[in-house]
């Protein structure tokens, strides 16, 4: 089991909202990403291999986002997903966050270009894993 | 010694179901009764997520996250902070056939038990869902009068339609609740296919709910703000609670809040009960003429197995595991999502398929969406910008199948007395491949490997631990509700139905448990 440090989480919530959302994440999320991780402990004790993946992905800045798919898995979760997840619920439920918007339509265009660019996104991801030998 | 003509144990919808019939003649409710010490600050879910409330919508410590790590083996509500004081009590835990726990569990420690967490459909069983069912030992008349009874006190929504036989008859008091634009749609082309004479493979209609629409008998009415996966005791919402409070508003009841019954002593003119006062430690002794055990399927198996100190005794047990099944319409997609809503929508049966079965379509939208990203095989930030304009198009199909009991799954103790369920045999959902050809015509899709078998003790609709027959082995009731070797202990919860039709089984239990109490009531003694 590896542990991390409030650097080590603060950088991993910026890096992974940056994936998820494309800017810069906002203070209260990453006060709160880091509040979960003392509360949870699970969340911070990351096996070996997990933590590696993770390393690397934040290291050399790969596209956590498209490289999660490939790393799902049954039963407990991949400590990427389990992060990139929490990321996902502090936004969602941090302030009337864009990606969330409920009660706004979405035209049509808009979803099947999201389709697409998932699609692509997944593509990145499976060469991404390959080339760097994630886990 | 404190002395009751009659005792009943535990509040949820058994218990209170009896205590109205034995209201105002010496009967005493004993609770473990916990209230809930954190509330949904927020009239709707909309409100909570533009202002911005983590803590309201994650829990002071982030309790409604406990799924990041271990998906799926907790229901949503379960993991809501505001929800949490429901499962305090008993631990149990269920095992599937490599003996592993899938299922943690614990009885419930509410005042309202499990009602607090549960969907609200109120529905009657039929004379055909008992023959398919099989083992009943009376016909379905013997519960009309306490079916109509009941509907009447709690209030039901819904309407008059193809659902009406399947649905046992009632004539709904309220209309039913707002449609979401996907199953408005999945209806429309329901009528209009059948207007047609299409060949349709089933029967679709409004849900039976226990929610009032409208404001009636000075009750408020729902504000449907999408708040059910984070809160209990909503106005216009029924739970066990309400009639709990009524009864003792209007001291109808003796309530003894806080109190776990620890043992009993039966003698020929009255039974002894231990109890434990929970925050003092404090024992307290008192007696009465009849006992009724409400505490839920498992505690109340659990009390049984210690009283008759069986540690190695085997109890049947019956589960109703759902089978969820996300369906689209592709049409709804980018639909603009309703301000107001309730998750279940529509309901559906396949008449001509073999084994019984319900369909309740649910709308996922009043979850938190996060909840839905792990299941969009795509990468999270295409699948957050998508999951609106989706779900407009979405609604999920829970399928429920008759559930009969199978000699290996079972209840029984551990060597610490604690409650281990083996549940190895979980038949596959015989209903799905029909479904989903009867839905096709209708505009709405899925495929078969989209379904997930839900684990068993998940859905809380357990069952069959001490079956009433009209001649009860050991461990078996008596039709009147008396255990097989007494005169004045009798179990009135879920644990004495000896099967589960395909239908939400909380109104049946309450009827048979208001039945019981009438014959408590007649018994003479």
């Amino acid at each position: 089991m590896n542990h991390s440090t409030h650097a080590d989480l603060r950088q991993e919530a910026e890096h992974f909202y940056c994936c998820l959302f494309g800017s810069e994440a906002p203070p209260a999320l990453i006060m709160h990403y880091l509040a979960v991780h003392q509360c949870l402990t699970e969340l911070s004790e990351v096996s070996v291999e997990h933590s590696r993946t993770l390393r690397i992905i934040i290291g050399r800045r790969l596209n956590a986002a498209a490289i999660e798919p490939w790393l799902r898995r049954k039963g407990r979760r991949h400590a990427l997903t389990a992060k990139l997840l929490l990321v996902v619920y502090l936004a969602e439920c941090g302030s009337g966050h864009i990606g969330f918007s409920r009660h706004v339509r979405v035209e049509r265009g808009a979803l099947i270009f999201a389709a697409l660019r998932g699609l692509a996104g997944l593509c990145h991801g499976y060469y991404l894993r390959r080339y760097h030998g994630l886990v | 010694m404190d002395w009751f003509e009659r005792v009943i144990v535990g509040s949820g919808p058994a218990g209170v179901a009896a205590a109205r019939r034995m209201a105002g003649q010496g009967t005493c409710l004993i609770d473990v009764g916990d209230f809930p010490q954190q509330s949904f600050p927020h009239p709707s879910l909309q409100s909570a997520l533009v202002g911005g409330d983590v803590e309201a919508l994650l829990g002071r410590h982030w309790e409604m996250l406990a799924n990041l790590i271990e998906p799926g083996c907790l229901h949503p509500k379960q993991r809501a902070a505001a929800l949490r004081f429901v499962m305090q009590g008993v631990p149990f835990r269920v095992r599937d056939a490599a003996g592993e726990v899938i299922v943690h569990g614990a009885g419930s420690h509410a005042a309202g038990g499990m009602s607090n967490i549960w969907g609200a459909q109120l529905l009657r069983y039929t004379d055909d869902d008992l023959v398919d069912a099989g083992d009943w030992p009376y016909a379905i008349s013997a519960l009309e009068p306490y079916y109509a009874d009941l509907e009447t006190h709690i209030g039901i929504s819904g309407q008059v339609d193809d659902m009406h036989g399947f649905l046992g008859g009632v004539i709904p008091a309220m209309p039913p609740v707002p449609m979401v634009p996907a199953a408005e749609r999945l209806y429309a082309n329901y009528l209009s296919c059948r207007n047609e004479k299409t060949k349709l493979r089933f029967l679709l209609g409004r849900s039976r709910l226990a929610l009032a629409t409208q404001a009636t008998h000075g009750r408020f009415e729902h504000a449907l703000g999408e708040t059910e996966f984070f809160t209990s005791g909503q106005h216009g919402l029924y739970t066990a609670r309400r009639t709990l409070e009524e009864l003792k508003d209007a001291e109808s009841i003796t309530y003894m809040g806080r109190y776990q019954l620890l043992s009993w002593r039966e003698s020929a003119e009255h039974v002894e009960l231990d109890l434990r006062e929970l925050v003092s430690g404090e024992h307290r002794t008192l007696r009465t003429h009849h006992l009724l055990l409400g505490c839920g399927t498992v505690q109340t198996a659990r009390l049984i197995l210690l009283h008759g100190k069986e540690q190695g005794r085997v109890l049947p047990f019956i589960d109703h595991p759902p089978t969820l099944l996300p369906l689209f319409l592709p049409g709804m997609f980018c639909s603009e999502l309703p301000v107001r809503s309730f998750p279940v929508q529509l309901i559906a049966t396949l008449p001509n398929n073999q084994s019984g079965n319900m369909i309740s379509f649910y709308y996922p939208g009043g979850l938190l969406w996060s909840d839905l990203l792990p299941d969009i095989p795509l990468p999270m930030d295409a699948s957050v910008r998508m999951i609106g304009a989706l779900l407009g198009g979405m609604l999920v199909a829970q399928i429920w199948e008759t559930s009969r009991p199978v000699p290996s799954n079972r209840l029984q103790l551990d060597e610490d007395g604690e409650v281990v369920i083996d549940y190895p045999v979980r038949l596959r959902c015989a209903a799905l491949p029909y479904l989903l050809t009867a839905l096709r015509p209708l505009g709405a899709y899925s495929l078969e490997r989209f379904a997930v078998l839900s684990p068993p003790g998940w859905g809380f609709h357990h069952a069959g631990c001490l079956p009433m027959r009209h001649c009860p082995a050991a461990f078996e009731t008596h039709v009147d509700g008396r255990l097989w070797n007494s005169k004045r202990v009798r179990v009135i919860d879920g644990s004495v139905l000896p099967s589960l039709p395909a239908k939400n089984h909380t109104l049946t239990l309450m009827a048979n448990a208001a039945r019981i109490a009438d014959e408590v009531m007649r018994c003479g003694y």
